[in-house]
């Protein structure tokens, strides 16, 4: 088998020695798209972060490595980061108008990232910009070029990032709840937009979101993320139609569905997300898992594989799914 | 049919708009145009619609948290007052979207669930046992009664404020995105709630949500906004089945669903929602609707009653030519 583009092996990242992800393995391929879910607090976002050098002040790897086309990465220093992020691995973030310079114009946010790629000169800067607005699909993109962050509709900002997250090429694109704020129509494009570019480009794309029916419809693979570890892995039709995790059995059951008649009870997962310092011994699921056993709070579940590269972390896969 | 608890005729909220001259209006938010609702006891409305529809100003202005510059508000009986903070919506409550923000963070929960009723002259002994009582039926333990917000969950939190809205015994709820801001396990545990507390108290509810998974769960009725009007009303089932307007047809397909696996190239809805302030001869729809005539240009399309509850402001509801983007 080919060497994946990039392979994070046991990544643990730590926020003031608190532990936040614990021995995280991912594997993302060219021209395939990785989601990576989980509620709020799992670790998802600290996750991606570390796969870019970003973590937050006080916040280091404690352990694991990140391979991009078979360098380390996880070892670099802060400036050695600089020739990766943006270049090699790019981002979108959630919020467009927090993330986007609101001091700079659109038209010289796309440029700065352009020159990390080598291009020069104004003339040759602005045009390429230009047409990388018009790639993403931003209506009468001369006027946007010299426009700021703040006149622009949320789905204009989302597509504007896009457009400077892929303006250096990037082998890697992490996209992290890249259409929370938008509403579902504007959602919608912004998603088919994304799929287009990878198919252009082959990016790989690391899909960070909390919707389940986001990852169904736009994803290849899927790891499920609980507490700070990834507690399910599999290709994203097999796990959807049968997933072998009690917890993410239990996502899947608690989204409302349209099919279902009103006022039908939904599953609901008693309890919440323990916090990073109260993580409970065992499986982290364990407390509010509908069927453990005392065996689930005395060990530390491994993944192991539940069918053709689908693994799981439960101790009890085998007997109750 | 019931007699209707809420009732709302042609409601109109407007907001100038000022320019440099702040005396000088140049143009005018319609957040809310012309709407009619009407809500039987004991039953669910549904409101929804994507950011700016006004979905949240309706709901502020039949609370009277917001003056309505036009219409009727009738409930249980009596015409409101369009002024806004009238006094006279006794018997209505609200749950916000944010339970970080609509808790005070220095008082204990139950002083601040207890507050209407210490308002009245409610004795304090007398307040916590009706808190406490309270706390039971949204499921929170009573030994939380002198917390801080902070201690709780965001889950914890919003039963807090279902608790809040509940404590005076009211008939109508107007929940504003009320599992919004939360995860989805906890999300289906403050849905079971609310429909349980439902049928225990035989509340009348108006949820407001951009979330359609969600509005099926709650809703009897269901009325989708779009730029300040509703531009169609049926029954749950109806409208989840047989959409009849061309954008509730657009949203039901834009929405992620986990059951239909990896996207297909399938049509989407372009452009994206207009200025508040511009003015429409036509449909409000017709820019962004893929199945628009000349007509809908030109002239704003009438409410049309299609029969069994359903009724949709097109020029063409439900027929071969606004059914073509179906998939």
């Amino acid at each position: 088998m080919a060497m994946p583009l990039l392979q994070v092996q046991g990544l643990s990242v730590s926020v003031y020695d608190r532990e936040i992800v614990q021995a995280v393995d991912l594997v993302l391929e060219r021209g395939h798209t990785h989601a990576l879910v989980g509620e709020s607090g799992c670790g998802k976002s600290m996750t991606a972060l570390a796969l870019i050098g970003l973590l937050p002040e006080g916040g280091h790897c404690t352990g694991g490595e990140i391979r991009l086309d078979g360098e380390n990465l996880a070892p670099l220093r802060p400036e050695a980061w600089q020739a990766v992020r943006g270049c090699r691995i790019g981002m979108i973030f959630q919020d467009p108008g927090a993330a986007l310079d609101p001091l700079m114009t659109i038209g010289g946010q796309i440029a700065e990232a352009l020159a990390l790629r080598g291009l020069r000169g104004r003339r040759a800067l602005r045009n390429a910009a230009r047409e990388m607005l018009a790639h993403v699909g931003i209506p009468d993109p001369d006027k946007r070029l010299d426009q700021y962050a703040f006149e622009l509709s949320g789905g204009m900002a989302q597509r504007a990032m896009i457009a400077i997250a892929l303006a250096a090429r990037p082998a890697v694109l992490i996209a992290d709840e890249p259409t929370t704020a938008l509403d579902v129509t504007i959602q919608a494009q912004i998603l088919a937009l994304m799929q287009e570019l990878q198919a252009e480009s082959g990016t790989a794309i690391l899909l960070i979101t909390h919707d389940m029916g986001v990852v169904s419809e736009n994803s290849d693979r899927i790891s499920v993320m609980y507490a700070g570890t990834v507690i399910e892995n599999g290709d994203t039709e097999a796990v959807m139609a049968a997933p072998k995790h009690p917890y993410t059995r239990a996502l899947l059951r608690s989204i409302p569905s349209l099919d279902a008649p009103r006022g039908a009870p939904l599953d609901v997962i008693e309890g919440s997300v323990p916090e990073p310092s109260r993580w409970p011994p065992g499986c982290r699921f364990a407390p509010r898992c509908t069927g453990s056993v005392d065996a689930c709070r005395a060990v530390v579940p491994r993944l192991e594989a539940a069918g053709a590269g689908h693994t799981v972390a439960c101790v009890r896969h085998g007997e109750i799914s | 049919m019931g007699e209707p608890l809420l009732s709302v005729r042609d409601l109109s909220v407007r907001f100038p708009v000022r320019g440099a001259l702040p005396w000088v209006t140049t143009a005018e938010v319609r957040a809310v145009d012309g709407v009619d609702l009407q809500i039987e006891a004991g039953r669910t409305l549904g409101v929804v619609g994507e950011s700016g529809c006004g979905k949240t100003t309706l709901g502020a202005a039949i609370l009277g948290l917001q003056s309505a510059t036009a219409g009727e508000i009738s409930f249980a009986g009596r015409t409101l007052s369009l002024e806004a903070h009238a006094g006279d919506r006794a018997g209505m409550q609200v749950i916000f979207q944010d339970p970080f923000a609509s808790l005070n963070s220095r008082r204990t929960v139950w002083k601040s669930v207890g507050e209407p009723l210490l308002v009245e002259g409610t004795s304090r002994a007398e307040t916590r046992q009706r808190v406490a009582e309270i706390f039971e039926a949204v499921g929170l333990s009573h030994n939380f009664l002198d917390r801080l917000p902070h201690e709780f969950s965001g889950g914890q939190r919003q039963r807090l404020a279902i608790a809040r809205a509940l404590v005076r015994r009211p008939d109508f709820i107007v929940c504003d995105e009320p599992v919004s801001a939360l995860d989805v396990s906890v999300q289906s545990q403050i849905l079971n709630l609310l429909n349980q507390l439902q049928k225990e108290l035989d509340l009348t509810y108006m949820f407001i949500s951009h979330d359609l998974g969600v509005v099926k769960n709650v809703s009897d009725v269901v009325a989708v906004m779009y730029l300040g009007r509703i531009v169609e009303t049926a029954r749950a089932e109806q409208l989840f089945t047989a959409p009849a307007h061309p954008y509730t047809r657009a949203l039901l397909q834009a929405i992620p669903r986990v059951s239909r696996g990896r996207r297909r190239a399938g049509r989407l809805l372009e452009g994206e929602l207009p200025s508040p302030t511009k003015v429409f001869a036509g449909c409000p729809f017709q820019p962004r609707c893929p199945s628009a005539s000349e007509t809908c240009g030109t002239e704003l399309p009438p409410i049309v009653d299609l029969g069994g509850g359903q009724s949709a402001r097109c020029h063409y509801p439900g027929t071969a030519r606004g059914s073509q983007i179906r998939s």
